[in-house]
């Protein structure tokens, strides 16, 4: 009987007290957050990135074209790990040697390809809505080639029906068209500008 | 075993009570939600009067507060849910946007509407005024479209 007063009582405080707490243990998990400089330092060591001013995004578009390759392939799971990679990616590239008005416009392309990204990185199990976002994601890296120039040829490749209603495109590193809006074997797509 | 239950009722009851005192803080401005919004866009009167119904509860600084938000925890889980949707679109935030985001925002907005995953299925269960007909669906596509090629 005493057990069952004191169960109750303990079961019925821990409610109102874990209501009371959830925000702030929310907040400090955010900030103890999974050890990221380590994991970020390991990565570091094995996949360096170059110095070159026009080898900073290099590895951007590798990833990139990872998420291409993902998409193209019906793969959500692997899309994830490609977005996941292409905001590492973003993380590391330093703004501070642009200029300071290529800085202005690359890190508004860059908190939109943070934010785009992430949505792709959350849906698992919905490839259309990351579908969606590689729409954003590839037009906000075509500018980036633009304004920055590239250093291995890119293909842009546009799908009519695809995305939005005017259609939308993605970004290539080969002539060969793998559409990653369609997925599987889908041939839409048309070359209409080559990068270089 | 009688008193063991009064006393277990009693302490349940006790709980839901005590738990009527921690109140969220409410999403309200002086401000009408979206106006910042309609007015910085010069959004039509059909537009917005879809999204009054429709978004800015969760979408904007000023949200329509039913009655049973005063009670917890329909309360909490309310903020919760207007914290999340405010956290991926404040329409009363967009005019601040780069051009770059507002399109961003735009395209998310249309997707969203066409794949009728806005408004949510849980929001529109207790909001039947809500739900958006595949005319309405049309118009706000359209303009959302538009917003696109500014």
């Amino acid at each position: 009987m005493n057990n069952t007063i004191l169960f109750v009582a303990a079961a019925s405080l821990s409610i109102v007290l874990s209501a009371c707490s959830s925000k702030s243990d929310a907040d400090m998990s955010k900030n103890i957050a999974p050890s990221s400089i380590g994991t970020d330092q390991v990565k570091d060591s094995i996949n360096p990135i170059s110095t070159e001013e026009n080898g900073k995004f290099s590895d951007l578009f590798a990833r990139y074209q990872n998420l291409i390759l993902a998409l193209s392939s019906d793969n959500d799971k692997e899309a994830a790990t490609a977005a996941e990679e292409i905001l590492d990616a973003i993380s590391r590239i330093n703004s501070d040697s642009f200029k300071a008005e290529d800085r202005v416009t690359y890190k508004d392309i860059a908190s939109n390809i943070e934010e785009n990204a992430q949505h792709i990185v959350d849906n698992v199990g919905n490839i259309k809505h990351q579908r969606e976002h590689l729409v954003i994601l590839s037009e906000d890296l075509y500018d980036i080639a633009k304004l920055f120039g590239v250093n291995k040829p890119i293909y842009k490749v546009v799908c009519a029906t695809a995305g939005k209603d005017s259609g939308s495109y993605w970004l290539s590193n080969s002539k060969e068209i793998k559409n990653p809006y369609y997925g599987g074997k889908d041939s839409c797509g048309e070359i209409q500008e080559e990068l270089k | 075993m009688n008193q063991k239950i009064k006393l277990t009722s009693a302490i349940f009851i006790a709980a839901i009570l005590l738990i009527q005192l921690i109140r969220p803080s409410k999403n309200t401005s002086a401000i009408r939600g979206g106006k910042t919004f309609v007015d910085s866009f010069q959004v039509d009167r059909q537009v917005d009067s879809l999204l009054s119904v429709s978004c800015y509860d969760c979408h904007s600084n000023n949200t329509n507060y039913p009655w049973y938000s005063s009670i917890q925890p329909a309360g909490w889980l309310m903020a919760n849910h207007i914290k999340d949707g405010k956290g991926e679109l404040n329409f009363d935030e967009l005019p601040t946007y780069t051009i770059r985001k507002i399109r961003s925002k735009a395209n998310q907005i249309s997707s969203q509407i066409r794949d009728e995953e806005m408004p949510l299925k849980s929001y529109l269960l207790l909001h039947p005024a809500a739900r958006l007909s595949s005319e309405e669906r049309d118009i706000l596509i359209k303009y959302f479209n538009s917003l696109q090629r500014r």
